[in-house]
Formats: structure tokens, C-alpha cells, sequence
């Protein structure tokens, strides 16, 4: 009797001592798209550089935030999200296009995406269209199916990239686009 | 001796109970971050009007400074049209274009034809018209690698028209992207 309450508590010790609670995610959750324009605190914070209050210097500019996501030990079946910001600085509505796209040239050390990479990244909200001035996150979600697993085993261990671009319906000849740039390590 | 055993297994489930979720939860170690950076550029001429082109012949027509041939190499002072990399981060510059629409549209390609035009585009230090960058419907190419922010380059176009048979008014768009570089 005695050594089976000893090995209970020994068993507990050991699962205490192993587990630990999940964290909690550092991307935000996945909410619903909203029905109206809405300017909403972007996960990233405000300043890129010491000194230099980016977003106020392009007040009246478009822009795009951020730069680059970066993905670590990834792994299939794992669902990772991020917000990118999107900003109309012209004095009247614009509406936008956000899509999925393969790399012009990727960073060094990571590699083309497969074709149907596409298919594992999901953009909450495609043709946003932004009131004059407005600032609104997107949210875009990137998760390999589970059950393809040993499908893409070859992809363990590797970095690839893909892009997601962001383009402003076209007011005139000449426009412009953002490529915001997703690096992917695999575990 | 029965209570503690009881207490002890009640214990067990109620860990396991929190635990099991953790030790299946497949997302626990995967991390997303991304630095605060601002992809932003302007573009200081945002159309080309050409006017009436020939109908009957190939025909050539320049955006630049002054509407001529440009020089080889390419110059500053003879392009038509400043990029501004408004944003954070050093950045490339890409560009792509489609084809013409209205009426029977005009497809880009790398040889004039029928309803087929070809468009290129050059800037400062492009060496000759052999290496501006041909156009294609859809397909980005690098025009600029590597430009500060703040920085500056100018560019321009040249437009080759082959034959059409339709006259109603054309209308390209020309797309620059900007992406970091890293």
C-alpha cells in the first residue's frame, strides 16, 4: 500500500514537473472582419526607429506595416497569424487589394515557396477599402494542414518565403505596391 | 490511508486534466515576430499621356525629360519620372505592368505585332536600351535594388507600337512595388 502511494506521488512529481501550460499565443486571435472601418491598436508597436515617429511622418502617405514576418520552428498542423497594417493617406477613399505572392527574390538562404503554398496562407479581408486617412489592420493566417504532414516532410528543416502584397486600385498610370516579405524556418 | 489515496488520484486527474492540453497543443512553440518597419514610396509623375500613336506602322515615343531617346548610359537629368523610398528600410524597387485595355486591347510583349506593343523601362546607370527591362503582363522585375530610405532614382519609359486594328483610346497601368531588402 505504502509503495503505491509512493509511486503516485512519484508519478505526479514527474508530470508536474514536466508539463507546462501552453503560452499564450503571441499572435492576436482571429476575430471576425469587421462590418465598418475601423482603426484598431496593430500588435506591433507604433515606432520603428529611436526618435522617428513613422507613423505621423506618413500621415499622408500609403503605407504598409511591417516589413517582414518572421515564422520560427514551424511545423504542419501549427496555425500562426499576423496583422498587417494598411494605411490610406490620400483625402479620399481608396480601396486596396491584398493578395497572396510569389517572391521576385527571396532572402539569402531561403527558397522559392511551392505551388501550393497559396493554399495554406488565409488573408481575413482581400479588397479592404479605407476611408481618407484611415489606418486598418489585416489580418492574414498561414497554417499547413495537419493531415499533410508526411506530404511536405521534405520541407523539415528547410527556409522558404513567400509574400503577401498589398496594392492600391490603380488611380492613375504609374502605381504602387507593398511586399511585405513572410520567412518561414521549418522545425 | 484510503482518503489520501483518493485525494492523490483525485489530484492526478485534475493535472492531467490541465496538462494533457499543453502537452498536446502543437502551436506551444512556434513563433511569429515582426519588427516595427514601414514600407512606403512615391512617385513623382503618376501618368503618360502619349496622344494619338500611328496606326499604320510601327512607331517609338519616349517618356523622358524632354520626350527624346534616352541616353545610354542612362542619366539622371534625362529621365522622366523620381521614386522616393518614403519608408524605413532600405528597399528594392520592382515594377511590372498589364496589358492595354480598351477596345481591342494591346498585349505587351517582347516584339511589335498586331494589337501587340512593346514596353520598357530604364533608369540612371541602365547602360544602353539592350538592358531596359521588357514588360510582360503581370511579371515583376527588379528596376532598382537597394535604395535607402529617403533615397532617391529616376526612371523612365519607351514605348514600341506595332500595327492595330481598332481605335478606340488604350490605357496601360504600370506597377512599382517596393519590398526590403534583405
Amino acid at each position: 500500500m505504502r509503495n503505491a502511494v509512493m509511486f503516485m506521488v512519484l508519478v505526479l512529481m514527474l508530470i508536474m514537473g514536466g508539463c507546462t501550460i501552453a503560452p499564450i499565443p503571441s499572435s492576436p486571435t482571429l476575430v471576425p472582419e469587421p462590418a465598418a472601418p475601423t482603426s484598431v491598436v496593430s500588435p506591433v508597436p507604433a515606432q520603428a526607429s529611436a526618435g522617428v515617429d513613422w507613423e505621423t511622418k506618413l500621415f499622408n502617405n500609403f503605407w504598409v506595416s511591417p516589413a517582414v514576418v518572421e515564422i520560427g520552428n514551424y511545423h504542419s498542423g501549427a496555425r500562426k497569424e499576423w496583422r498587417i497594417r494598411i494605411h490610406n493617406g490620400r483625402d479620399t477613399k481608396s480601396d486596396y487589394l491584398v493578395s497572396y505572392k510569389v517572391p521576385v527574390e527571396t532572402a539569402d538562404g531561403y527558397a522559392m515557396p511551392l505551388p501550393e503554398a497559396e493554399f495554406w496562407v488565409m488573408i481575413a479581408e482581400r479588397t479592404p477599402m479605407l476611408a481618407p486617412k484611415e489606418t486598418r489592420d489585416v489580418l492574414v493566417a498561414f497554417a499547413i494542414p495537419d493531415e499533410e504532414n508526411t506530404k511536405y516532410s521534405k520541407l523539415a528543416g528547410t527556409k522558404w518565403e513567400f509574400w503577401i502584397r498589398v496594392v492600391e486600385n490603380p488611380k492613375a498610370m504609374v502605381n504602387s505596391g507593398y511586399d511585405v516579405r513572410w520567412l518561414v524556418q521549418m522545425r | 490511508m484510503k482518503r489520501l489515496i483518493v485525494s492523490l488520484i483525485l489530484a492526478l486527474v485534475l493535472i492531467l486534466s490541465f496538462a494533457l492540453p499543453a502537452l498536446a497543443d502543437p502551436t506551444a512553440d512556434v513563433t511569429v515576430t515582426a519588427t516595427p518597419e514601414y514600407l512606403a514610396l512615391t512617385n513623382s509623375e503618376p501618368a503618360w499621356a502619349i496622344g494619338n500613336v500611328e496606326d499604320s506602322k510601327p512607331a517609338t515615343y519616349f517618356w523622358t525629360n524632354d520626350g527624346l531617346i534616352w541616353d545610354e548610359p542612362m542619366t539622371a537629368g534625362r529621365m522622366k519620372s523620381t521614386i522616393t523610398n518614403t519608408g524605413s528600410v532600405l528597399s528594392d524597387i520592382n515594377v511590372h505592368a498589364h496589358n492595354f485595355t480598351g477596345g481591342t486591347g494591346w498585349t505587351l510583349a517582347a516584339a511589335v505585332g498586331l494589337n501587340t506593343v512593346v514596353l520598357k523601362v530604364g533608369g540612371t546607370g541602365f547602360a544602353n536600351e539592350g538592358a531596359a527591362l521588357v514588360l510582360l503582363d503581370g511579371a515583376d522585375q527588379e528596376l532598382k535594388d537597394s535604395l535607402a530610405s529617403s533615397g532617391t532614382y529616376k526612371w523612365a519609359m519607351h514605348l514600341e507600337t506595332g500595327t492595330f486594328d481598332n481605335g478606340d483610346p488604350k490605357t496601360g497601368t504600370v506597377t512599382l512595388t517596393i519590398v526590403k531588402h534583405v
